[in-house]
């Protein structure tokens, strides 16, 4: 039990760097732990706030208990399954700390158990973060039955624990399955992301399902409910059926226990799997063809991007949403037309349009974590004659290499079928205004990890899901997309989108003139 | 071919951890560099090769200044640190050829010499590998390579034997003088001492950031053993 207590701090340790903020001599590497925690602090009650304001109207409004609380563990659900299906290998096999414990007396069972918990500790933040509101506000409006009270928290703390076995399981067989293979992570992110979207497409854009929801939201609860029943079970339980709560609580408990004993049996054979590296037989050196500086340095980016499967999730999912609603938008042009006539709907079309194409847009610039990306080998960029200018450029080209031509087409797709709801001037700010908010949210990404990197990490996920920097631009990103939209809403203006879209413009000139003018200085000072 | 001028290097609000160091590497000099853990050899090295920046002083690369020209002085100069970490997600190959791309090498020229050093070191057959699946002998090997296909003025390695095994550890100091007989400088650091006492001319000893003995290696040495001088040196 010590050693479970010890190697989870350890790990919590390596995730949050309590270390590093209270022993670190170097001012810059506390103050970089200390905004990371920041803001996950800030993420958190940005979450909680927005789930207890739903549950308030939705309890204010008559529904029942039973219905926010889906809602709510749906979604939180979602979001375990996403977060442990993108780092649930890396985080159960991905230390590098494997050799040094498998070398102490400490049981194989505790290292397992204490990755899991590792795993699951993470996710629970976030997921107890977005449902405890909701139970304090059913509290203070519906006073339940007296065994809410100790048995709510325990379903809280058990609710990810579900979506994270699902979720870094299928990520252990998927990874085990291409260990060998040359192209493993690029295969194994396409994989997820197929899936991730699949399931997105399953849930909301099946005909039987969408006829569903629109004729009766109610059904979809319903829905939701059939594909996730442990969802179900803890809304159910936590407004008052003890049945449920009790099934929901044990299930939870026993999927976990099993969960780490199958891994306990088959960690050393699934470690030395995932440890095979590919190898070619008989290799023999052909010819090598030459590039210029600046490309060897794009496609070094690319390739470290399409070689990280948490970084590629975490970031991709905006691009091909943008695709995936540029096609549909186009495919269903005739009904959403329909609904866009509607009087009390048509003023709010362009800025709704402009405002879910910056929301995609902008949802995770891989810039943000690229200069943390480089991690130990930053000496090979240090070392390099080539002005630090290029080498930040190469990364901005990066996340625009990603983003910028699904976004193109999916502003002419909308340009194309919607003209009719769109004047001129919205029409200009349906190109201008969401690249203007991806060109600025890229080269604030960059701005951003410049002055909070976090080279020293173990795990890529570190960088990619839990640095300071990331957690800085989720809250930017939000904060541009609602900036561009809130206003036109409210005031109604169609010259509002344009005109933000150029202040977005004068911002990404601002930042891209600092990052070009203090290059080398920001190189060097890694 | 490197000129040192009171380097000072300090971390945050710590001591100095190098304190007004000078010294000086002529072309042809294999110049070893020694000192206790933490006595500030890779501090030195990480300054000279660009990679930290330093508090005061000079440093020149073939009478390049680092500070005011570091692309012109990264041209000729290549470094190589104890523990390289490489691109994981290339292949040797593919690790290489973005070297090449980096410091304007043409294909025939490429090809040439990776195969030569690759040969040199047994390694060719594992160019094709991912980085990632080599150990850290063959890691610090595609380093060497990497390094040695710009044929730089001035190579600067840390601790460049540790993890080599005894075949490529011959080859590299075979490499090393050929280096050297053309017209090259090589400034390492190492706590090998026997090594540095059979392969270097010249030699540094530091101590708490400062240099305590430097020049010819007869010189420094006298009488004694370099080991038996820098115990009494870093003992005193």
């Amino acid at each position: 039990m010590k050693s479970l207590w010890t190697l989870i701090k350890l790990y919590l340790n390596s995730i949050f760097r309590f270390q590093v903020m209270r022993h670190s001599n170097d001012p810059k590497e506390r103050r970089n732990a200390i905004m990371g925690v920041v803001a996950i602090v800030l993420i958190v009650v940005v979450y909680g706030g927005m789930s207890g304001v739903m549950t308030f109207e939705l309890l204010k409004a008559g529904i029942p208990a039973s219905v926010p609380f889906l809602m709510a563990a749906a979604m939180a659900s979602l979001f375990a399954l996403a977060m442990a299906f993108a780092q649930g290998s890396a985080t159960l096999s991905g230390f590098s700390d494997f050799d040094t414990l498998m070398g102490m007396p400490v049981r194989t069972s505790t290292i397992v158990l204490a990755r899991f918990l590792a795993l699951y500790l993470v996710e629970a933040i976030y997921v107890v973060a977005y449902l405890l509101p909701c139970g304090v506000v059913y509290a203070v409006l519906r006073q339940p039955v007296w065994w809410f009270y100790p048995l709510f928290p325990i379903m809280l703390l058990l609710l990810p624990v579900g979506p994270v076995v699902i979720g870094s399981g299928a990520d252990l067989l998927l990874s085990a399955a291409f260990a060998k293979s040359k192209y493993k992570k690029g295969v194994t992110s396409a994989i997820k992301m197929i899936l991730l979207l699949g399931f997105i497409v399953f849930a909301y854009l099946m005909p039987q399902l969408r006829r569903q929801f629109l004729s009766n939201p109610f059904e979809m609860m319903n829905v939701t409910a059939r594909i996730y029943p442990p969802a179900r079970w803890f809304s159910d339980g936590a407004a008052g059926d003890l049945r449920l709560a009790l099934l929901f609580s044990g299930a939870s408990l026993l999927v976990c226990a099993l969960f780490v004993f199958i891994l306990n049996k088959t960690f050393l054979p699934l470690h030395d799997r995932l440890a095979a590296g590919y190898h070619v037989k008989n290799y023999r050196l052909g010819a090598l063809k030459r590039s210029s500086a600046i490309r060897a340095l794009f496609m070094i980016e690319r390739k470290r991007f399409f070689n990280s499967t948490a970084w590629v999730i975490n970031t991709i999912i905006g691009a091909v949403l943008i695709l995936v609603l540029g096609v549909a938008g186009a495919v269903l042009s005739g009904r959403l037309s329909t609904l866009l006539r509607m009087p009390e709907i048509r003023g709010y079309a362009p800025a709704a349009l402009i405002g879910i194409l910056i929301f995609c847009a902008t949802l995770s610039p891989t810039t943000c974590c690229a200069i943390s990306m480089e991690g130990k080998q930053i000496w090979i960029s240090k070392t390099m004659p080539v002005p630090a200018k290029k080498w930040l450029n190469a990364k901005l080209c990066m996340n625009l290499f990603l983003v910028l031509p699904p976004l193109l087409v999916t502003c002419t797709l909308v340009a194309a079928f919607y003209h009719a709801f769109l004047s001129p001037v919205s029409l200009v700010a349906v190109f201008l205004v969401p690249v203007a908010a991806l060109l600025f949210t890229t080269v604030l990404g960059l701005f951003v990890n410049a002055k909070l990197p976090r080279l020293n990490w173990k795990a890529e996920t570190e960088v990619v899901k839990q640095s300071g920097a990331v957690l800085v631009m989720m809250l930017v990103c939000f904060t541009v997309a609602a900036a561009t939209v809130v206003p036109t809403l409210l005031f109604g203006k169609e010259w509002i989108a344009p005109a933000v879209g150029g202040a977005l413009l004068c911002g990404t000139a601002a930042f891209y003139a600092y990052l070009m003018r203090h290059a080398e200085q920001i190189r060097m000072n890694l | 071919m490197l000129e040192i001028r009171d380097l000072v290097k300090t971390y945050g609000n710590g001591p100095r951890a190098v304190d007004g160091l000078s010294l000086t590497v002529e072309a042809g000099d294999i110049y070893g560099f020694i000192g206790h853990n933490g006595a500030g050899k890779t501090t030195t090295l990480r300054c000279v090769s660009g990679i930290l920046p330093f508090d005061s002083g000079e440093i020149l690369v073939d009478g390049i200044d680092v500070k005011k020209d570091p692309m012109a002085a990264k041209r000729i100069m290549r470094y190589i640190p104890d523990n390289p970490d490489l691109y994981a997600f290339l292949t040797g190959t593919g690790y290489l050829n973005f070297l090449c791309d980096i410091y304007g090498i043409d294909e025939k020229t490429r090809v040439e010499r990776i195969k030569r050093y690759a040969a040199a070191f047994e390694i060719e057959s594992k160019l094709g590998d991912l980085v990632g699946s080599y150990s850290h002998g063959m890691c610090q090997k595609l380093a060497l390579i990497g390094a040695l296909i710009q044929q730089p003025k001035l190579l600067m390695l840390d601790e460049p034997f540790v993890g080599l095994d005894p075949k490529a550890a011959h080859t590299l100091k075979g490499i090393m003088h050929e280096l050297v007989e053309a017209g090259g400088a090589i400034f390492f650091s190492t706590h090998v001492l026997e090594v540095a006492e059979k392969l270097c001319n010249k030699i540094a000893i530091i101590k708490n950031g400062k240099l305590i003995k430097a020049g010819p290696m007869d010189e420094v040495r006298g009488d004694s053993s370099l080991e038996e001088l820098f115990l009494e040196l870093t003992d005193a």
